[in-house]
C-alpha cells in the first residue's frame, strides 16, 4: 500500500450483536478520537495472526464505506492494525 | 498392516518465537527468554533463531549471552500465553486426528494412519496444511517430523532447522536417521552418550547394530530399549487425550517442587526454611491429588563448584504431612553433609514418589499414636482450606519465616508447568 509507513496495535470499542447461537458479529468501530465508523459488510471470519502488528484471534474481514480491513478480536479485546503516516 | 504414519510436531523456538509473534518490534532481532537475575533465575530458557546464531546457549546464565551478543533482547517469561498457544496448536491438531499426544508444552505426537483417507491420503499433504495453518492462524512456525514409530518422527522434527518437515521412512531410515550423532536419539542423554562413545559408539545406526552383551552389561533393560528405538522398533501407541484437559492431567508418577535459593544457604536454619516451603507446596499438591507418598527424595546443588547430587529415604507408612516430609528431607540432607559456609547449597528440590491413593488402606502402627496422626492430617487440610479461600500467603509457618528473602515466596502457586516424561 502506498504511503503507508507503519502500523501499530490499536484496541478499540466494537459494538457488536451477539447470535443466539453464539455467533458475534461487529456492527460499529468507535475509534478514539470519537468518530463511529458503521461496519457495512462482514466480508469473512477467520482465525488468523496478524503478522503487521503481532497477535492472533479471530480475524473480521470488514468493509467500512468503500475501504475493506481487517477487525481482531482478541478474545476478549478487539483490535485494528492502525496504519501511522 | 499398513504402516502408522505419526508426526512429531515441535515448535520452533516456541517461548522466544511467541514473544516475538506478540511484538513484532522484536522480529529479527537476537531475542532470549530468560528468568530474573536479581532472583538468581536469570539463566536462557529460550532464544530466537537470531539469538542462536549468535552462539547463544539454552540454560547458559544471562550475564554471559549478553557479552556473546551486547544488543540482546531480553524478555521475562510468561506461562499464562505459552499455555494458551499451545492449546491453540493442539486444537488445530484435534481437526486431522484424535490422537494427540503433547510432549511438554510445544510439543506433540499426532497419529493420523486413521483419518489419512479423509484428507487426501498424502502425508506431506497433510503435514503442509498443519504447518501452513500454524503459520497463518497463530503466527509461529513448526518443525514437522514424520515416520512410521514416535522415536523417529521425533528425530526427524528434532533435525529440522525449523520451519519444514522431513520424513523419515522405511525406505531411507538407514541413510538418514543412521549417521545421526548417537545423542540425537531419545533417551540418549550425556552420560548414555559417554558411555557409548568410550566403547566406540557414536551414531543411531552404531547402536541398532549393539550385541546383546554389550548392551545388556552396559546399560541393562534400558539397553535394548534403545536398540529398539534405534531400528525403529518403538511400537508405543500414541495415547489418546482429553482436549480438553492440559497436557499435564495424566497418571501422576511424582510431586515434587526445586527452587534456586535467592541467595546461597549456609546455615541449618536457611535450609530448613527453604526445605520446609517446598515440602509445603509438594504436601499441599500431594494432598490436591489425593495421593499419599512412600519415598521422599531430595536434591542439593552445591553453590561451590555447582555440581549436585540427590538422596532419598522411603518411610515406613505413606504420608501425606507437611512436616513430616520436611523432617523427612531435612534429616537426609544433614546426614548427607554439613550445613556450614564451606557447603553452601544453591539450589534444592524436594521431591515424592512411590505414590498410593487415599483411597488405599493405612496400616497403622501398632504402638504409635494414631489418634495425634490423625489430628495432624486434620491440621494440614484445615490450613490447605484457609489458603484456598484467601491464597497460600495467608497462613505460613515460623520456619519458613526466618529467611527474609524467601518469605514472600509462593511456590505452590508458580507452579504451573509440569515435566513429563516419554515412558509412562
Amino acid at each position: 500500500m502506498k504511503g503507508i509507513s507503519e502500523r501499530i496495535k490499536r484496541y478499540v470499542s466494537v459494538t457488536a450483536r451477539m447470535d443466539e447461537d453464539g455467533r458475534v458479529r461487529p456492527l460499529s468501530i468507535q475509534w478514539y478520537d470519537g468518530t463511529t465508523y458503521p461496519v457495512d459488510e462482514v466480508i469473512s471470519i477467520r482465525r488468523a495472526a496478524s503478522r503487521r502488528v503481532g497477535g492472533d484471534g479471530l480475524c473480521y474481514t470488514i468493509r467500512i464505506g468503500e475501504r475493506t480491513t481487517y477487525l481482531y478480536f482478541e478474545d476478549p479485546k478487539w483490535f485494528v492494525e492502525e496504519v501511522v503516516a | 498392516m499398513r504402516d502408522r504414519v505419526i508426526m512429531h510436531i515441535d515448535m520452533n523456538a516456541f517461548y522466544a518465537s511467541v514473544a516475538q509473534h506478540l511484538n513484532p518490534s522484536l522480529r529479527g532481532r537476537p531475542v532470549v527468554v530468560s528468568g530474573d537475575p536479581k532472583k538468581r533465575n536469570g539463566i536462557i530458557l529460550a532464544k530466537s533463531r537470531e539469538a542462536k546464531a549468535a552462539g547463544i546457549t539454552t540454560a547458559e546464565p544471562l550475564w554471559q549471552a549478553q557479552q556473546k551478543c551486547p544488543d540482546l533482547r531480553v524478555v521475562m517469561p510468561d506461562y499464562a500465553t505459552y499455555k494458551r498457544y499451545s492449546k491453540l496448536a493442539r486444537l488445530i491438531y484435534y481437526d486431522y486426528t484424535n490422537q494427540v499426544e503433547p510432549f511438554g508444552l510445544d510439543e506433540s505426537w499426532i497419529d493420523v494412519t486413521g483419518s489419512l483417507a479423509l484428507f487426501g491420503n498424502d502425508p506431506y499433504l497433510v503435514a503442509q496444511e498443519i504447518s501452513e495453518r500454524i503459520k497463518s492462524e497463530l503466527g509461529l512456525t513448526v518443525s514437522i517430523g514424520m515416520s512410521w514409530n514416535k522415536v523417529f518422527a521425533k528425530l526427524g522434527s528434532d533435525t529440522d532447522p525449523g520451519d519444514g518437515i522431513i520424513q523419515i521412512t522405511r525406505g531411507n531410515y538407514q541413510h538418514s536417521a543412521w549417521p545421526l550423532d548417537a545423542g540425537d536419539l531419545m533417551y540418549v542423554g550425556p552420560s548414555t552418550r559417554r558411555k557409548l562413545h568410550s566403547s566406540g559408539y557414536e551414531t543411531i545406526g552404531d547402536i541398532a547394530g549393539a550385541s546383546d552383551y554389550f548392551l545388556q552389561k552396559h546399560f541393562g533393560k534400558i539397553g535394548f530399549m534403545l536398540r529398539e528405538f534405534a531400528q525403529g522398533k518403538d511400537n508405543s501407541p500414541v495415547r489418546i487425550m482429553d482436549p480438553a484437559k492440559a497436557d499435564v492431567d495424566y497418571d501422576i508418577k511424582g510431586i515434587g517442587n526445586g527452587l534456586t535459593a535467592p541467595h546461597d544457604l549456609c546455615s541449618p536454619s536457611e535450609v530448613k526454611a527453604l526445605i520446609w516451603l517446598l515440602s509445603e507446596s509438594v504436601a499441599q499438591r500431594l494432598r490436591e491429588s489425593y495421593l499419599r507418598c512412600k519415598t521422599i527424595c531430595v536434591g542439593v546443588r552445591r553453590a561451590s563448584d555447582l555440581s549436585g547430587y540427590s538422596r532419598q529415604t522411603t518411610l515406613r507408612q505413606p504420608t501425606c504431612l507437611t512436616a513430616d516430609i520436611a523432617n523427612a528431607a531435612f534429616d537426609l540432607l544433614r546426614a548427607n553433609q554439613p550445613l556450614d559456609d564451606e557447603h553452601a547449597i544453591r539450589a534444592l528440590h524436594v521431591r515424592t514418589t512411590n505414590l498410593v491413593n487415599m483411597d488405599q488402606f493405612v496400616q497403622y502402627d501398632l504402638f504409635g499414636d494414631t489418634e495425634a496422626l490423625l489430628k495432624r492430617e486434620k491440621l494440614d487440610y484445615c490450613i490447605d482450606a484457609l489458603r484456598d479461600r484467601f491464597g497460600n500467603g495467608c497462613i505460613r509457618r515460623v520456619v519458613e519465616m526466618t529467611d527474609k528473602t524467601m518469605a514472600d515466596l509462593d511456590i505452590k502457586r508458580d507452579n504451573t508447568v509440569h515435566p513429563i516424561g516419554y515412558l509412562r
